[in-house]
């Protein structure tokens, strides 16, 4: 305790903030890069972007405990921090630019052609930060022996900030075209990293808000990417055909004892999403629905008997029928088939069966 | 404001910060909601409690010690509401594990249940009278948090539940597949710094922001899980 009371509440908090940074972020890398199905491409600038954001949160600790000259330290180090602090974030505009463009383009193609226009003006903000180690380009000690922003500090503010949103836009409209808006919304991101810069602008020297914002703007970021990559149907919100063979797995290792099976078979109609919130209504919970192709869900559940299985089909069809009367221009056509599990067959050997039967495997 | 000391700051923006993330977080699951299943519902109100604990630490710590009209009542309303909160947190969290990865694998009866859950119900109990005999904490007329007798025992029901969560999650999904899973550290160290570090030094409260980091690594594991297969497509 007596270590910690010597310390400046400033310092204290600003360890506070970045700490929780750094937690978060070391969690989503190492989340991050134990995920099977990511590209490794994609996880490596992912990766690069999270520990440059850690990098910043130390550097803020850092200059913190600088300016309340805990650390005695001669003023060129303190210059040379703050240029690398000023290296690292331009390093994270130049990482999420990439980024972006792997994300639209699968590739590096369309940023090494328009490289003056993407990194060029980030290299010469690189020359103009080694420079500042020995001219007062950006920053400069003072008298008063503090680090001060020079005129030119705003304009590396506008390139960092600007080349950033361009990238976030570009990838936005970039989802929409492709379909996958829903999953991929900029504002999970985009806001917390925003909310951050605006606070740490307005806030004390020592609430540095930046490095936190961005942290959970990357973590959100990664929980879209994560929603993205699974195996769930966008339209519906069920699983969707990739995860039967998860599935499978799952039960021949009897985490899942699979009693019967249904089919649920729109024939062709179009109001797929509209049943399916029937279905949500009316399935058990331990029920575990697939959506097999577009207009066909599988449905697996535990019981084994033919009753309870029964009153779910009955259910759902005096729904459908509620829901035909309501929409007669657009009616749906629902086929229900199932298949119990037989005598001395396995829930695995049930789902091989079915999953064959349907063309589905 | 002008009585705001530096670890309000630290507070205030630290709790922001939590509802901003839990906020993303309904946002990014709301399509896995639609799937109507048990467990996403619990890790909806687990979300929706964090944001309350969150919101009530806000109440509680940037009244403590300040004169304003009614600041000892909203004091200790604030603090109340966020030892109620944070103790159902851990009792949600505990039965959202058994739901998740034991699921239809619960075979225990309503009796067993019940039991389990008595000593976190005496607790939820004893916080509530807590405003009339301040056993927990109590806040004094000059407006300043004391903690009380029975400071230390509640943590250790808290933290036990949330252990209990933490165990069951790590029991039954290594007991699937066999695949080397995600540590049990990444869910169990943001909630247990920022209430050690929380208890220890008092002067910030981190244990929302390690409620809410741990609820985000939870969702995010699982959703690994769920898309654990080996990529087969080569790199660019």
């Amino acid at each position: 305790m007596s270590f910690v009371s010597m310390i400046p509440d400033e310092v204290l908090a600003s360890f506070y903030l970045n700490s929780i940074a750094i937690v978060l972020l070391v969690g989503v890398i190492v989340l991050y890069g134990r995920a099977g199905r990511r590209d490794k491409t994609e996880k490596r600038i992912f990766s690069d972007m999270a520990l440059l954001i850690i990098l910043l949160s130390v550097s803020y600790v850092f200059e913190t405990a600088v300016s309340e000259q805990i650390v005695p330290l001669h003023y060129k180090i303190i210059i040379a921090e703050e240029v690398l602090h000023d290296i690292v974030l331009n390093g994270f505009c130049i990482a999420w630019i990439l980024y972006a463009n792997y994300r639209m383009y699968k590739g590096f193609g369309y940023v090494k052609r328009k490289k003056w226009l993407y990194l060029a003006p980030f290299f010469i903000l690189l020359v103009l930060n080694m420079a500042n180690m020995f001219f007062p380009v950006f920053r400069y000690y003072g008298d008063d022996m503090k680090v001060h922003d020079t005129a030119l500090f705003i304009l590396q503010d506008i390139i960092r900030y600007g080349y950033m949103v361009v990238a976030a836009v570009q990838l936005y409209k970039h989802n929409k075209e492709e379909g996958s808006s829903r999953f991929f919304n900029m504002i999970t991101f985009v806001f917390p990293a925003a909310a951050g810069a605006v606070l740490h602008d307005l806030t004390p020297y020592y609430i540095q808000t930046l490095s936190l914002g961005m942290a959970v703007g990357l973590a959100l970021l990664y929980a879209e990417i994560a929603n993205e990559q699974s195996f769930c149907d966008r339209e519906t919100g069920f699983f969707d055909r990739s995860y039967v063979e998860h599935m499978a797995e799952l039960i021949s290792n009897k985490k899942y004892d699979v009693g019967n099976v249904m089919v649920f078979d729109l024939e062709g109609s179009e109001n797929i999403a509209d049943f399916c919130k029937i279905l949500k209504k009316q399935l058990p919970v331990d029920c575990e629905p697939i959506r097999l192709k577009k207009d066909e869900i599988l449905v697996l559940s535990t019981v084994n008997e033919k009753a309870p299985l029964f009153m779910v089909a009955e259910d759902v069809k005096m729904s459908v029928e509620e829901y035909n009367e309501k929409n007669s221009e657009n009616p749906m056509d629902v086929k229900i088939r199932y298949q119990l599990k037989k005598k001395k067959e396995s829930g695995y050997e049930l789902f091989d069966r079915v999953l064959k039967r349907l063309n589905a495997r | 404001m002008s009585e705001l000391t530096i670890f309000n700051y630290t507070t205030l923006i630290l709790d922001l910060g939590t509802i901003v993330m839990l906020i993303g977080l309904l946002m990014v699951t709301n399509v896995l909601r639609q799937r109507g299943r048990a467990d996403d519902k619990l890790f909806f109100y687990m979300v929706i409690i964090a944001m309350v604990i969150a919101g009530s630490d806000i109440v509680g710590y940037l009244a403590d010690g300040k004169s304003f009209f009614g600041a000892p009542f909203v004091q200790q309303a604030g603090m109340q509401v966020f030892y109620l909160t944070f103790t159902l947190e851990a009792m949600v969290w505990t039965y959202y594990a058994d739901v998740r990865f034991k699921g239809w694998h619960m075979n225990y009866s309503i009796l067993r249940k019940v039991i389990f859950y008595i000593p976190g119900f005496i607790l939820l109990t004893t916080i509530f009278i807590n405003s009339f005999n301040g056993c927990i904490f109590y806040v004094s007329e000059e407006n300043v948090y004391y903690r009380g007798p029975l400071f230390i025992p509640m943590y250790v029901v808290i933290v036990f539940y949330f252990i209990w969560g933490f165990a069951t999650m790590t029991r039954y999904r290594n007991a699937g597949t066999g695949r080397s899973l995600i540590p049990l550290w990444i869910y169990f160290m943001p909630i247990i710094l920022g209430v050690v570090v929380t208890f220890i030094l008092g002067s910030t409260s981190l244990a929302p922001v390690g409620i809410a980091v741990s609820i985000m690594f939870t969702h995010l594991g699982s959703m690994n899980e769920i898309t654990d297969t080996e990529y087969e497509e080569g790199e660019v």
